[in-house]
This record gives C-alpha cells, sequence and structure tokens, in this order.
C-alpha cells in the first residue's frame, strides 16, 4: 500500500532561515533585536556624524610626532626609524622563513603589521614629509626581509641571534653616543616618549624578566628549602602589590639602595617592570614545568642525562612550548601597564595624549579635545592588543592545548 | 646475602647531600652580602638623600584633605588615619566593583550563548573591545571623556526622585546612618542572624534528606528579615535621644548645631561638652528670603546664559513663593523663565514679544553683571519646613537666609538608624545630606567593572561550554525546562571550573583600584604617596604601602581559596 507523500522539509537554509532563528525565533528575541539594533544604528549615526562634521582631528594630526617619539630631537628621527626598519626586516625575515602553523601566525602577525605601517606610510606621504621617506624605506625593509628568507632559507638559524642583537642596535641607535651635535649626538632617554617609549618598556621588560622567571620558577620547584623559600617569598610578595606601588617604590627606594646615585627615570621604571613581569612569567612557566609528566624526567635520568642537562634538553624546551600563549597574554597585559610610568614622570603615548589635552590651544576648542585623543590612543592600543590576542589563540590551537 | 654500600664509595664533594647543603650556604651567603651591601647603601642615602627612616612621623597632624571618606577625617588627624582612610576607600571600590563586575561579566557570558545574533555580536564586541584597552585609558574615558564635560553642574543635576547626578559632587543619595539608638537594635540584628544560619543549615540538610533541590536561602533570608524587623519596631519604641540634647540654628550662617548641653547655658561650651551627631531635626520657617544673582553660564544644548539657581525646593518644603527682581527700575525689562519652579530657570529679555523664552533671546552681557547693570533676585518663600540630620561633626549647613523671624526647631522623633535625604543649601554647587558617589569614585568604579567583567565574562563562557554536552541532554531527557537545566544541572558544574579563575580576577580588580589616582579617587596607594611626599618617609611608607596590599590580597585569597576549598568536588 503507497504511503501518502510526505510534505517537502521545512527550509534550513538561506537568508530568511537565518533571520528567523537568529533574529526573530520567538517575539521577545524579536523585541531585542530590533530594539538593540535601533540603538546601535541610532549611535554608529551620531557617532559617524561627530567624527565627520564636529571633532576636531586637526590637533591630533599637528601633535602625531609627539605621540610617536615625544620630544626626541626632529632631525634625529632618521634613528627610531632605522630600529623600525631594522623591526621589520627581522620580521620579515622570520615570517619568509616560517614553516607549518607557527609560521603561518607569523606570517599573519607581519601582515597586519605591515597594514599598520603602511597606512602610517600613506598618511606621512601626504602630511609629514620629514618622515615619508624614512617610512618608505621602513616597509620596503620589511618586503625586502621577507624576499630574502624566501631566496635564502638557512637565515632562520641566525635568527633568534639577529633578533637578540637587534635589541642592542636599537638601544643603541636611539641613545646615540658622546656629543652634543652631530648624527650620532646623545639623546637622553629624559627625550624619549609616546609610542617609541611604550614599545621600548614593553618589549625590554618581557624580554628581560624571561631569564628570570625561569630562574625564579625552576628555584620555587627546587628541592632545597633555601632556595624554594625565597623564591616563594619574591613571587608572592611582588603580585601582592600591584605595578604601580612598584613604580613608586622603584623611583624612591632604587636611588637609597644604590647608596644616594639616582639613576634616569627610564632605568628605574625599566627595572620595576622587569622585577614585576619576572615574577608572573615565574608563575606562567611553572604552570608548563608542572604540566611535564614525570615519565618525561624519569626517562631522561634512564639515559644518563644529569638533572641540568634532562632539564635543559628535555623539560624547559617542552614546558616553555606549552606557555607560549600565556607568555603572549602577558605581554598584552604589560604593553597596557606601560601606560602606568607616567607616574613617575615619563611619556608614553598616555602621558603624551594627557599634555596634548591639556595645551592651550586644545583648550579654547569648546568640549577640548579629550574625545578625539581618547579615539585615537584607544584605537592604537586596541589594534595590537587584539592582534597579539588573535595570535595567542591561534597559536594555543596550533600547539594543540584547550584542545584536550 | 646483600653487599653492604661502602661508605667510602663517593667522595664528599659529589655527595649530593653535601653539594645541597652546600649550595644552599653559597646561595644564603650571596643573599646576605646582597642585603648588607643594600643596607649599607640605604644607610650613606639616608645620609645623602636626608630621608626618614622611623616610622615616629605617623603620630604626626596629616595636614592634607581627603575628598572623600567613610569614617570621619579632617586634616587635623594624624597620618595613621590618613592611611586607614586610604584603605577604606580602596575596599570600598574593590567591594562594590567585584560584585557589580561579577553580575555583568556573567550576564555578558549568557548574552554571548545566547540564540540572539545582535546579542551575541553586541557581547563579543564588548569583551575584545574592553579588555585590549589599558584600564587607565578607560578610567580616564570615564572621568574626563564621559562624566565630566556631559552631566550638568551643580544645582542643574539629572533627578530621578531623590536621586541627583551632577558633575561637581557625583552621584547623590538618600542613605541611611546609624544613630545613637543603634546598639538597640544591634542585638536583635545579631539574633536574626543567628536564627538565620540555623534556619539555612536546617533546611539544607533537610533538602539534602528529601533528596529534592532547592534554595535554602528561601527559608533563611525571611526569617532574618523578619526578627530584624520586629526588633526594629521594639528598638523604635525605646529609643530616645540623650538628656541635655540642644539644638540651635545660627540663622546667618545657615547652619543647624546639635550638642549636649550638660551645663543648660544654651551655648556650646567646647571643652566640656559633647557634639551630638545624626539627630534629624525638623526646620521651619513663616517666611524666608533668599536671594541670588544670575550667574553668567554658557549651557552648551541650549546655549543659556544668565541661568539662576536657588536652592532646589520641593513641593512638601514650601507653601508660597513669590519672585521679583531687586533693583527693579533699571531691569523692567527682565523677565524669568523656570526650567524647574521655584529652583532654576533663566533671566531673558523677551525680544520678539511672544512672552515666552525662546533660544538666543539671552541677556546680553556688559562690563558690569548683564548690560552694565547689577541685579539679583530674590524669592520670598512662605511656609518652609525641611527635614535635616546633622552630620558627623554635629551641623548641617541647611541655608543662610535673610528672614526676620527666628525659624522654630522639632526634634524628629528619635530612632535607631536615621535616613538622610539630599538637599540643596545656598552654595549652589553643593549638596547636602543623603550621601555621595563622587564622579572619581564612579569613575573608577565604572572602569574596573566594565574591564573585569570583560575578563569574568570570558571564563563564565568558558565554563559553560565545558560543561559536557551530554549532561544537558540528560537533563532534557529527565524532562528538566530549559531554566532548569541551566540552574540545576550546567551552572553548578561550571562554577566549580569558573571559582579559581575567578578569584585570581577578583584580586586584580583590587590591585587595579591602585589606577584610582587617575581619576583623582583617594584610595590606599594615591593617600600613601600624599603622606610620602608630605613627611618624607620613602622606606616606611614603602614597607606599609606593600604590606598593605599583601594583607588585603592575602585575606581575599584566604576567603575565596576556602570558598573554593568548601565547593570543589572531592576527588577520589
Amino acid at each position: 500500500m503507497l504511503q501518502p507523500a510526505l510534505p517537502p522539509p521545512i527550509r534550513e537554509t538561506g537568508f530568511a532561515f537565518w533571520l528567523k532563528r537568529n533574529l526573530f525565533s520567538n517575539w521577545w528575541n524579536s523585541l531585542i533585536s530590533l530594539a538593540s539594533l535601533v540603538i546601535i544604528v541610532y549611535t554608529l549615526i551620531s557617532l559617524l556624524r561627530w567624527m565627520v562634521f564636529e571633532a576636531h582631528w586637526e590637533i591630533v594630526w599637528q601633535n602625531l610626532r609627539l605621540f610617536a617619539t615625544y620630544r626626541y630631537p626632529t632631525e634625529l628621527l632618521w634613528r627610531p626609524m632605522s630600529c623600525v626598519a631594522l623591526i621589520l626586516f627581522l620580521f620579515g625575515l622570520s615570517a619568509g622563513v616560517g614553516k607549518g602553523g607557527i609560521g603561518q601566525i607569523v606570517f599573519k602577525a607581519f601582515y597586519w603589521l605591515m597594514g599598520f605601517c603602511l597606512a602610517i606610510t600613506l598618511i606621512s606621504l601626504f602630511l609629514f614629509p620629514s618622515v615619508r621617506w624614512l617610512w618608505l624605506i621602513a616597509i620596503i625593509a620589511g618586503f625586502a626581509g621577507y624576499s630574502l628568507a624566501k631566496f635564502w632559507p638557512n637565515v632562520a638559524m641566525y635568527l633568534s641571534i639577529l633578533w637578540g642583537l637587534s635589541w642592542f642596535v636599537c638601544l643603541f641607535l636611539m641613545l646615540g653616543f658622546s656629543g652634543e651635535s652631530g648624527p650620532m649626538q646623545y639623546v637622553s632617554p629624559g627625550m624619549w616618549g609616546g609610542i617609541q617609549l611604550t614599545f621600548f618598556l614593553s618589549v625590554t621588560g618581557i624580554a628581560l624578566a624571561f631569564p628570570l622567571g625561569i630562574a625564579l620558577a625552576l628555584g620555587r620547584q627546587s628541592k632545597l628549602p633555601a632556595i624554594k623559600y625565597f623564591c616563594i617569598t619574591y613571587i608572592e610578595i611582588i603580585r601582592g602589590a600591584p605595578l604601580i606601588t612598584w613604580l613608586f617604590t622603584a623611583s624612591l627606594l632604587l636611588p637609597l639602595f644604590l647608596g644616594g646615585i639616582r639613576p634616569e627615570a627610564l632605568i628605574r621604571a625599566q627595572v620595576a617592570i622587569i622585577l614585576f613581569a619576572a615574577a608572573y612569567m615565574a608563575e606562567n612557566v611553572r604552570g608548563g614545568l608542572q604540566a611535564i609528566p614525570k615519565g618525561q624526567r624519569e626517562a631522561a635520568h634512564a639515559l644518563g642525562l644529569t638533572p641540568w642537562d634532562s632539564m635543559r634538553l628535555i623539560v624547559l624546551p617542552q614546558a616553555l612550548r606549552a606557555v607560549i600563549p600565556a607568555i603572549v597574554g602577558l605581554f598584552i597585559g604589560l604593553f597596557k601597564d606601560t601606560s602606568l610610568v607616567t607616574i613617575v614622570g615619563l611619556h608614553d603615548l598616555f602621558a603624551v595624549v594627557l599634555g596634548v589635552a591639556n595645551q592651550p590651544e586644545a583648550k579654547q576648542i569648546p568640549g577640548g579635545i579629550v574625545r578625539e585623543l581618547f579615539i585615537v590612543m584607544s584605537l592604537f592600543y586596541w589594534f595590537f592588543c587584539y592582534r597579539m590576542s588573535v595570535a595567542s589563540k591561534q597559536l594555543e590551537k596550533e600547539l594543540g592545548l584547550g584542545t584536550r | 646475602m646483600a653487599v653492604k654500600p661502602s661508605q667510602e664509595l663517593v667522595p664528599w664533594y659529589r655527595n649530593v647531600k653535601t653539594i645541597a647543603i652546600v649550595a644552599q650556604l653559597v646561595f644564603v651567603a650571596l643573599i646576605i652580602l646582597l642585603v648588607t651591601i643594600l643596607v649599607l647603601n640605604v644607610m650613606k642615602g639616608v645620609k645623602t638623600l636626608g630621608v626618614n627612616t622611623g616610622f615616629g612621623f605617623l603620630n604626626n597632624r596629616a595636614g592634607f584633605p581627603i575628598s572623600e571618606s567613610v569614617i570621619p577625617y579632617s586634616e587635623d588627624n594624624t597620618y595613621v588615619r590618613a592611611l586607614i582612610v586610604g584603605i577604606l576607600n580602596t575596599l570600598k571600590v574593590a567591594l562594590l566593583g567585584i560584585v557589580l563586575a561579577t553580575l555583568l561579566g556573567i550576564s555578558v557570558a549568557l548574552m554571548r550563548l545566547s540564540n540572539n545574533w545582535v546579542l551575541r555580536q553586541i557581547s563579543t564586541i564588548y569583551i575584545e573591545t574592553v579588555r585590549n584597552i589599558p584600564l587607565v585609558v578607560q578610567i580616564f574615558f570615564f572621568a574626563t571623556v564621559l562624566f565630566i564635560p556631559n552631566l550638568p553642574s551643580g544645582v542643574a543635576a539629572l533627578r530621578l526622585g531623590n536621586l541627583y547626578l551632577n558633575n561637581s559632587s557625583g552621584l547623590i543619595t538618600p542613605w541611611p546612618y546609624f544613630s545613637n539608638n543603634f546598639w538597640l537594635w544591634l542585638p536583635w540584628l545579631a539574633i536574626a542572624l543567628a536564627l538565620a544560619i540555623a534556619a539555612h543549615i536546617f533546611r539544607n540538610r533537610h533538602l539534602k534528606k528529601i533528596e529534592r533541590p532547592g534554595n535554602p536561602l528561601w527559608l533563611s533570608l525571611p526569617v532574618f528579615l523578619l526578627v530584624a524587623v520586629i526588633g526594629y519596631l521594639i528598638a523604635l519604641a525605646g529609643s530616645k535621644y540623650p538628656e541635655h540634647l540642644t539644638v540651635s540654628a545660627d540663622v546667618d550662617r545657615g547652619r543647624v548645631f546639635s550638642f549636649i548641653d550638660e551645663n543648660a547655658n544654651g551655648v556650646f561650651d567646647q571643652n566640656a561638652e559633647k557634639i551630638a551627631a545624626k539627630v534629624p531635626v525638623l526646620l521651619e520657617f513663616d517666611e524666608l528670603t533668599l536671594e541670588v544673582n544670575p550667574q553668567r553660564r554658557t549651557e552648551q544644548k541650549a546655549n543659556i546664559r544668565s541661568a539662576f539657581a536657588f536652592p532646589r525646593l520641593k513641593k512638601n518644603e514650601y507653601g508660597e513663593v513669590e519672585h521679583q527682581f531687586v533693583n527693579a527700575d533699571k531691569t523692567s525689562d527682565l523677565r524669568l523663565h523656570f526650567f524647574e519652579f521655584p529652583s532654576y530657570g533663566v533671566v531673558y529679555k523677551d525680544q520678539n514679544g511672544n512672552g515666552r523664552f525662546d533660544a538666543g533671546e539671552n541677556v546680553p552681557e556688559g562690563e558690569d553683571g548683564y548690560e552694565g547693570k547689577d541685579y539679583s533676585l530674590q524669592m520670598i518663600v512662605k511656609g518652609f519646613k525641611r527635614r535635616v540630620v546633622t552630620d558627623n561633626y554635629g551641623e548641617t549647613r541647611s541655608l543662610s537666609v535673610e528672614t526676620a523671624t527666628e525659624p522654630k526647631l522639632t526634634l524628629l522623633g528619635a530612632s535607631p538608624m536615621v535616613m538622610s535625604y539630599p538637599y540643596f543649601p545656598t552654595e549652589r554647587t553643593q549638596i547636602a545630606g543623603g550621601t555621595i558617589f563622587t564622579i572619581p569614585y564612579l569613575a573608577l568604579l565604572f572602569a574596573l567593572t566594565f574591564y573585569t567583567a570583560s575578563f569574568i565574562a570570558e571564563i563564565v563562557r568558558g565554563a559553560i561550554l565545558s560543561v559536557a554536552k551530554g549532561q544537558t541532554e540528560a537533563a532534557k531527557a529527565l524532562g528538566l525546562s530549559s531554566g532548569q537545566t541551566f540552574n540545576l544541572v550546567v551552572f553548578p558544574q561550571a562554577l566549580r571550573i569558573i571559582t579559581p579563575p575567578l578569584i585570581s580576577q577578583y584580586l586584580n580588580l583590587t590591585k587595579n583600584s591602585s589606577l584610582g589616582i587617575f581619576a583623582a579617587y583617594q584610595e590606599f596607594y594615591a593617600v600613601s604617596s600624599i603622606v610620602n611626599n608630605q613627611s618624607g618617609a620613602a622606606m616606611p611608607v614603602f614597607v606599609i604601602l606593600i604590606g598593605g596590599y599583601m594583607v588585603i590580597s592575602l585575606t581575599f585569597s584566604f576567603a575565596l581559596n576556602w570558598y573554593n576549598a568548601k565547593n570543589q568536588l572531592v576527588e577520589r
């Protein structure tokens, strides 16, 4: 006996179905959707109208150099710009030699960084004649690095050394050496500022905190009570108080501990940042160490490796690999937290923005220009932190963490 | 036969035990050496830099004001008290911030998991934006970009019932304070708490016995409220003011002052007598005159100049109100328009003769006042009555007025708690009564809440997603509704995963409150840095500052970890 034909299945694809399922599945969902859409559209329209017709972007444009490098002498801008070129070049090399999943992630980071720099290059081509060629050269350096790596993949072996060296080269370029004039005249760290300082503080902080953090993590795992409890005390005290108190401490007490010598504000802040980051780094590394099964160490022992070698060759490489995403997370935190150094009199991006907001020209505009400045500053921080957090998530996936 | 291991096999310098001891000795020696060098340097530095190292300075007069304080504080108090005020301010913002951030975080997580596309997108954008912008920048946003330029100032405050919001004071709300009769109620509160805990435990056991889901709070909370309310009523019946309580009005200074007049001479004797705080008083005038000069004010929206503002009067505070210009002959062409009768409005010139205030009909500004004329505006209020509560210093600045008759003062009935409502005295930018959540406090609270909530939302979302799908399906198969599935199956399991990272977020929030200095909120760090600047005692301030934060962090950490340990699964 023939069964009657079934009705056709309800359409489950297409735009109309998507709308129904995601926006209008029942009456209160429809209400929420419509209300929030109205609010969003209204907000966006008023924001756009303000941005196009009312905002005073000219003061932001005029002060872009302050945001980037603060009081760094204008005729010496080629020096920090060479640092940018060098870093883009090395990034290009790294992106070019990268293979597999992690290579993809490095390439994406490079891609976005180049995009950012390209945007700045375009802006400076039209608005800032003093740096337009420098930015063009930096971009070319990035592409050059990428192409070079494609022709000469062996460069991968030297990359870590090159990155290490680049820090010293950048420091040397930005500081210069003695002399009141000339192309390599000394520029005191007091003149550094803006985005340049934000990057310098956070990169140096994480780089130097890394070995210190590993040492502290190993010390905390040690069986020797003197070393173990020293490390625990250090880590817990540092983590118990906020960064701002350590910056305050460094700026007040470092001169005292050095017997009355007053180092530059930059050095005091940098020391505080490194010591602070090291404690958090130690906790991240400890997480990685604990994740390594005991069998690994026992196997190494059975193979006749000394404890030192088994740590160096077996445990640490695995542990550090596992904590890369956590370290990226720590770097994001540090990058955001460098905005606190204004408390010890340094002029990072946030401090420069506060300064510009209080300029007499800015004060003359009704309502000030705090909104414009806030948007520019937030976009800068957001762009870098967001790209890094995306990279961190991809790394986590790539390293097979979080899927177990 | 077992071979006896030789004692001589390992030379001492390769014996692991010896090496361990030597290594530790070397380490300790290095640490001692480092510390000695530092101490010597500090001693040298103390001489060259002239730094104070003792804790004795703490009992000196602080001499600086703190803009807001939970406990009474004045410049004449000691540094110790200033630091305590700082710690309390830190706790005040951190505790409320923790509660709000948790609520917001959970809501955003649920929004991100909802089946409404718009809500999902909004919450995703919120999380990815807020957590990638430094907290300092967000504090700057709330304080400098959002609140101060966009809120009305002074008496033009936004108003909702008894709530006021403006950019000079902040959010002003009615607030209950303890009075001298509070101790009558205290035992009842203790009994209520004890009974509630007993009921909670009993209900918990009962629920376990009958194997039913349910929240024991539905029994313990009503028990607590019932006993507390009955106790309050009994305490209210027994409340009375101390003997010799005197309230005097000082009309010229606009204040009402309450004190205990032991020698019954009607005047406060500073050496012998005590002030009496938190006394509610009814203030009555037959007729009083208030006078203001319209201010040169520019408000962006309507471009209003020459607005005036009297102390804000509520409808039940006056019988009859009359307005007039002083020097009326010179300014006869001026008119009044009220935005809010009878307190707030604008003085204008009716240039188009329609008898109404239109935008642009401002009074032209001259050299000396408006159009070179000096005039003021007077308000005569008849049958004025106002309920005021004296503050911690036994006084209230209520009105400064001109009046022919002295006011009539009536003590309102004594009670364990006193409710204080906000009102406007004559100084137009200040509000008295109630309690104030200042703009710096609100800016810091909002920034901390939004920033931390974005992290909490991700923690909660991850935890909810990590509960196995089979659990939901099993609950559905048992016939549980989706609400029950979430409340009884998914959330309790997610909570165990949420707790440890949540604890670290709470600690972060507490430590991040030290950024209050960027919103001019004076919490522990800000107060400490002022104390350091004034006393020059860097070493002791450092010890107190780090020690204080350690104590706060460790206390939070112990309390929360205790909760966590209690609620984790017992693993076998």
